[in-house]
């Protein structure tokens, strides 16, 4: 019966709970001013590189807004490409590879005693940050790809162009061929996916800071499916803490975007996306199978082959993730809501978001049928006698 | 409620809870938070151990931690004829005015508990268990309120009275004699003892007691240095009442 009088401040509270796991803007120009020195290093005039005209962009969670503040003592994880203007034909892995990391590991370089390892990743450098900044970057070395393939795959052709080869230490000796990527043509699917919540958004922080749209920063806005992708991160980081079979980020964000239909509400669209993420999981021939939006030939799930404890793992996920917020719906639900989101998003955010719902409420007056909403669930149900010395002097009780 | 406050209290409820894992902390539809549920104890005192629990709850109020919380008991357990109750019904855990400095003192939750409404809690089970008191309360009524003062500054009752009037007067000349009769000044005998009251309650708040408990006195035709236990604005109308007694009688 309180149906919709709940979605409302489920929906103000998981608001706040998605900011309280977002990454601060502050943190996205540090990350921008880092790579963008990365680029600047790799394109000095005196850089074996600069002939390749090396240019870098972010790519992953920080190009999409999906980044959550880490948990605990974790880094901040930015991943960036360096692409350099060369072609398949021109160079190997192995040297694309090898001509990035010697200028990141030039004597003059600030970032050779950051490269972390020494020697490299399977597919990228990483420069490890000063501690106190809590970053690293993960660079990625990467040519263009020649794009007609893809659009003849039925990619349009503005994702298409940015279509992308990288490499691949663990496959380079056995297979010629160049894995190949396209995370600027994913971004642009993705914010096309939540075109129209975006541009609201957009426009509506220009109008509270009074300023043109156009200064208005893609970092500073959040629609409801970057908040989502968010709060189902963080849900699975809690969940399935350091399972190495855990539902991955990228077919999380690809299912809830092709499953999202630019709804204003974030509660709402949990709701409804939720139940349909399982749609675009497809089955072909025993095989399954998430196809990346941009470009149909990639399997997101290709690991679920491997070990199907993964697949397990996801399809387990969907249906604790969909009964627990239907649940939130109902009053018994809500009511605990304390209980549970300490355990789907973290103590620290559940508090900080607790604290300024409790506030809310003490201000909304009294709601006729709702019952008392825990903040703090106990721990036990039975109480615990507890040793308590008396005070050595203990306050008289008065009658008044 | 300030979301300050309401963190504050959340913050606090992990340190409750590795005692009292049994508590919960609500918000009810009003906006007021509750931290309710079971609690059990074991204290040994007089060669007994007294075990019990007691379903209470604390209500929080909204210039927490400025004033401690208000707590019930809420399975009828302690019966009313017990009588350490305020008004609402809720626990007379002392005078009104240590309980706060108590509180104050840390300002903490789970202090409260252990230090504040367990042993109150145990002073009623120790009673139903062994028929007597396993320490002092407070007389019944303002003669408990003025014997917590007496206690407190360690003076008889007109000293306790006129140290009183200072706060409820908000003016303690620190030079001047203390009313206890050391013949020492204010602030090198029990000066510090108002002090530590002081912080706790409004000016006011002393003077409202400090009336009553005079009245009382009156009504008992006790005899009082008048002028100097009671409070300015009580004075004032006092002697204007007199004088209109004095008029009607010379007429």
């Amino acid at each position: 019966m309180n149906e919709t009088y709940n979605l409302q401040r489920l929906n103000q509270l998981f608001r706040d709970l998605a900011e309280e796991l977002d990454v601060p803007p502050s943190k996205y120009e540090e990350a921008k001013e880092h790579y963008d020195a990365v680029g600047e290093w790799l394109a000095e005039d005196d850089s074996e590189l600069a002939t390749y005209e090396p240019a870098i962009y972010p790519q992953g969670s920080f190009a999409l807004g999906t980044a959550v503040r880490p948990l605990g003592d974790e880094d901040y994880d930015v991943d960036a490409v360096c692409l350099l203007q060369l072609g398949t034909d021109k160079v190997t892995q192995q040297q694309l590879k090898a001509m990035v990391g010697r200028r990141l590991l030039h004597p003059h370089s600030r970032y050779k005693e950051m490269v972390d390892p020494q020697d490299g990743g399977r597919r990228c450098w990483t420069i490890k940050y000063a501690d106190a900044s809590k970053f690293h970057l993960d660079v990625l070395p990467a040519i263009p790809d020649d794009c007609g393939w893809l659009i003849a795959q039925g990619v349009p052709a503005e994702w298409a162009v940015a279509a992308i080869c990288i490499t691949d230490r663990k496959t380079w000796n056995t297979n010629l061929d160049w894995p190949r990527s396209n995370p600027r043509g994913y971004s642009a699917w993705f914010k096309n996916q939540m075109r129209i919540q975006f541009d609201e958004a957009k426009a509506r922080l220009a109008r509270e800071n009074r300023a043109e749209v156009e200064e208005i920063q893609d970092y500073e806005v959040r629609t409801p499916l970057q908040q989502m992708v968010q709060l189902l991160k963080r849900h699975r980081d809690l969940r399935y803490n350091g399972d190495e079979d855990k539902p991955i980020s990228i077919i999380i964000t690809t299912l809830a975007a092709l499953a999202y239909n630019n709804e204003a509400n974030l509660v709402e669209a949990i709701l409804n996306v939720v139940p349909k993420m399982r749609q675009a999981i497809k089955n072909r021939d025993g095989v399954w199978w998430v196809s990346n939006p941009v470009n149909p030939q990639e399997n997101f799930a290709d690991k679920w082959q491997e070990e199907p404890r993964k697949a397990e793992l996801f399809f387990e996920w969907l249906d604790a993730v969909e009964a627990e917020h239907q649940g939130l719906l109902t009053d018994r639900g809500f009511e605990n809501i304390g209980h549970y989101l300490s355990n789907a998003y973290g103590e620290r955010a559940a508090r900080a978001v607790l604290a300024k719902f409790a506030s809310r409420q003490s201000g909304a007056g009294n709601i006729a049928g709702v019952g008392p909403v825990i903040l703090v669930p106990s721990k036990t149900s039975s109480p615990t006698a507890a040793r308590v010395e008396l005070p050595p002097k203990p306050s008289k009780p008065w009658r008044p | 409620m300030e979301a300050g406050t309401v963190r504050l209290v959340i913050d606090q409820m992990a340190d409750v809870q590795a005692r009292h894992s049994a508590l919960d902390l609500v918000i009810v539809p009003s906006g007021g938070l509750i931290v309710r549920g079971p609690i059990g104890f074991s204290i040994e005192h007089d060669r007994y151990t007294v075990e019990d629990s007691y379903q209470i709850e604390l209500h929080i109020p909204d210039d927490y931690p400025g004033s401690p919380p208000v707590v019930y008991e809420t399975e009828g357990k302690i019966p009313a004829e017990f009588g350490h109750f305020m008004e609402a019904g809720n626990f007379c855990l002392g005078a009104p005015v240590e309980v706060r400095k108590a509180f104050a003192q840390h300002w903490s939750l789970r202090r409260f508990i252990d230090e504040q409404v367990i042993p109150y809690l145990f002073f009623y089970s120790f009673k139903r268990e062994h028929g007597r008191l396993p320490f002092d309360d407070l007389y019944h009524g303002l003669v408990g309120l003025l014997q917590y003062y007496k206690e407190h500054f360690g003076t008889e009752f007109i000293p306790t009275l006129k140290l009183l009037k200072y706060l409820a007067d908000d003016f303690a000349p620190p030079l001047s004699v203390c009313p206890c009769e050391s013949g020492r000044r204010l602030q090198e005998c029990h000066g510090p003892k108002l002090d530590e009251l002081r912080p706790h309650y409004p000016p006011e708040r002393f003077e409202m007691e400090l009336r009553e408990m005079i009245k009382q006195l009156l009504r008992e035709n006790i005899r009082l240095p008048e002028g100097s236990v009671m409070p300015k604005r009580m004075w004032k109308q006092h002697q204007r009442r007199l004088r209109k007694k004095r008029r009607v009688r010379q007429r």
